[in-house]
């Protein structure tokens, strides 16, 4: 008689189709071949197919798209080569940025964004469901020159900014148009800021310039009037009274879209 | 008397309720009138932040909850997940729940998960791996645990006994309560061609504590337990069957998918409070209790399903916004 564990292996594996239906007749408790049933199994084993599908389709929607007909048989292997490992459901679909890099270099030399592009999509369903709680708090207005130097914005706690070598955001925007699925796009570093709403609970996208992404990278731990004096610094040939009203623009729409969620007191 | 039965007439009885989910998230809470409690699958609130943890909140300022897992795979031969236990805890502790439950089946093995209700082999083995996982799990969590019995679409190998002698075993051994899911038991009885009311008066019934009303489908080889569809009459026969006979402290109906008007879904909960009503009041009297009704045996065809019908059962939903 075969062990419960032996039973369960036997069936993890013929369900999950790394091995086929007639492989269960290696259990020892099956004398007789038709025991077993086998279109049971093969339900069972396009169930749980489907349901990876699913998981997969609905947090990669662009890659899913971009592929076509190749996209399930992409996700079988997907599956087979990093087969959900947690309780969570949609945590099963979270190596598959790390699967196209590494066991994709075919796909990867169509379309070597595609890794990136998982990437991103990836964040966007990590920032939606990450347990950290998000609050706004009062702020004082900048035109107070006081408040220049001593406060500094609080960043929403879930922001991720991401540096991609392609304009991920771009083939992202030209997809939801219908466009762009067969189009090549060259190399572009591009810098996206992703985070969490904290009153739609929507994930937000902000594509960032160079410089832009500099201050942002630094305001965590600098006061407005640094933030400025740094933003002077990355603009040499402007004229810097335009690149700190740029600048105080900016920063009012950061703390307009939540992006920046309060000030906070700096130390001198 | 088992421990089980005495801390089930301690449990408060919750009343009418409905599966808290996602796309009816916001007709659900605005419903306190004719919901009595709210079902929700704590995988989709654990560790979770967001609008998952703004709608827990909200659901736990109303209405009493529960929750009904679908991974802590008792019937695995891998340990308890220490990780699962411990989120599961935080989330039971923070809305208070009476009781919880998980299914009798396992979803994983070796470490991975096949995010799938799947069927054990109802052999000696399995049910003493379970009785000891189920005491460590109420030990762990410190409330009441139920089992639910799945639908399952194969008898797996290594079968030593029929479902009903298996879940009796279970609950007995584990000493643990009862989710019993008339819509499963119909839906087995269809797919393997058995009594239901045989199969109900073969379970320590006594132990029930929460009962799932559902809809299914019929699909082309299979009846398919999809949870998107109206409750058909013979489950709610069911249902009162059941609750002429013994207590259950909450019943609720479970929608997933396919959703028809809210109303649709109201009136269902109305009707099986109008069962639960009536079946009490048979109970209170004394009088009889009635018998099984006839019930028409679906002929198993050869065909295989379709994707579609088979695209419709699902577990957990994906996206969490």
């Amino acid at each position: 008689m075969s062990s419960l564990h032996e039973i369960e292996k036997t069936l993890t594996s013929i369900w999950m189709q790394r091995q086929p239906v007639e492989s269960a007749q290696s259990l020892s408790c099956l004398l007789e071949a038709d025991q077993f049933d086998a279109d049971g199994a093969r339900l069972y084993a396009r169930l749980i197919g489907y349901g990876h599908e699913d998981v997969l389709t609905s947090i990669y929607p662009y890659c899913a798209q971009l592929l076509g007909n190749s996209w399930e048989k992409l996700v079988k292997k997907y599956v087979s080569l990093f087969p959900p490992d947690h309780f969570h459901l949609n945590s099963s679909a979270r190596r598959f940025p790390q699967f196209l890099n590494e066991h994709c270099t075919d796909l990867l030399e169509k379309r070597a964004y595609l890794a990136e592009l998982a990437d991103y999509e990836w964040l966007e369903m990590e920032l939606l469901e990450v347990d950290t709680a998000v609050s706004v708090t009062e702020r004082t207005p900048l035109s107070d020159p006081e408040a220049f130097v001593s406060l500094g914005p609080v960043l929403n706690p879930t922001l991720a900014v991401r540096t991609y070598k392609y304009p991920i955001q771009k083939i992202v925007d030209l997809l939801d148009e219908g466009k762009g699925s067969r189009k090549k796009f060259a190399p572009e570093k591009s810098h996206v800021a992703m985070y969490r709403d904290p009153f739609s609970h929507r994930v937000r996208i902000v594509e960032l310039d160079d410089n832009a992404q500099v201050l942002l990278s630094e305001a965590a731990v600098s006061s407005y009037g640094q933030l400025a004096k740094r933003c002077v610094e990355l603009n040499p040939e402007r004229n810097p009274q335009s690149s700190v009203t740029d600048l105080i623009e900016l920063i009012e729409q950061f703390h307009e879209i939540n992006l920046f969620v309060g000030d906070r007191k700096v130390g001198k | 008397m088992p421990d089980f039965l005495d801390t089930k007439k301690r449990l408060p009885n919750l009343g009418i309720g409905l599966g808290l989910r996602r796309e009816l998230a916001t007709e659900t809470l605005e419903s306190e009138s004719r919901i009595d409690w709210l079902e929700l699958v704590p995988e989709n609130y654990m560790g979770l932040g967001g609008a998952c943890r703004e709608r827990l909140e909200s659901a736990r300022n109303k209405f009493p909850l529960v929750t009904h897992g679908i991974n802590l795979s008792i019937g695995s031969t891998d340990d308890l997940n220490s990780e699962y236990l411990s989120k599961l805890k935080k989330l039971l502790d923070l809305i208070d729940a009476p009781w919880f439950s998980d299914h009798l089946c396992f979803t994983s093995c070796d470490g991975i998960y096949m995010h799938d209700l799947l069927p054990l082999p109802r052999s000696k083995e399995a049910i003493k791996l379970i009785a000891e996982k189920v005491k460590r799990v109420q030990e762990t969590i410190g409330r009441p645990f139920l089992l639910e019995n799945i639908s399952y679409y194969m008898n797996v190998p290594g079968c030593e006994m029929n479902d009903s002698q298996f879940l009796a075993e279970v609950a007995e051994k584990a000493d643990c309560g009862l989710l019993l899911d008339v819509n499963n038991v119909y839906v087995n009885s269809l797919n393997h061609g058995f009594d239901p009311y045989q199969y109900l008066d073969q379970i320590p019934l006594e132990r029930t504590v929460q009962i799932h009303v559902a809809g299914h489908k019929q699909g082309s080889e299979y009846v398919i337990d999809t949870h998107g569809s109206a409750v058909v009459e013979p489950v709610f026969e069911l249902l009162q069957y059941v609750l002429e006979r013994v207590e259950a402290k909450g019943v609720m109906l479970e929608r997933d998918q396919n959703f028809p008007e809210f109303e649709e879904i109201l009136l269902e909960v109305d009707r099986i409070r109008a069962i639960s009503d009536a079946a009490a009041q048979v109970r209170h009297s004394g009088m009889p209790p009635r018998a099984a009704s006839a019930i028409k045996q679906f002929e198993r065809k050869a065909a295989p399903a379709g994707r579609k019908d088979l695209a419709e059962v699902k577990h957990a939903r994906v996206l969490s916004a």
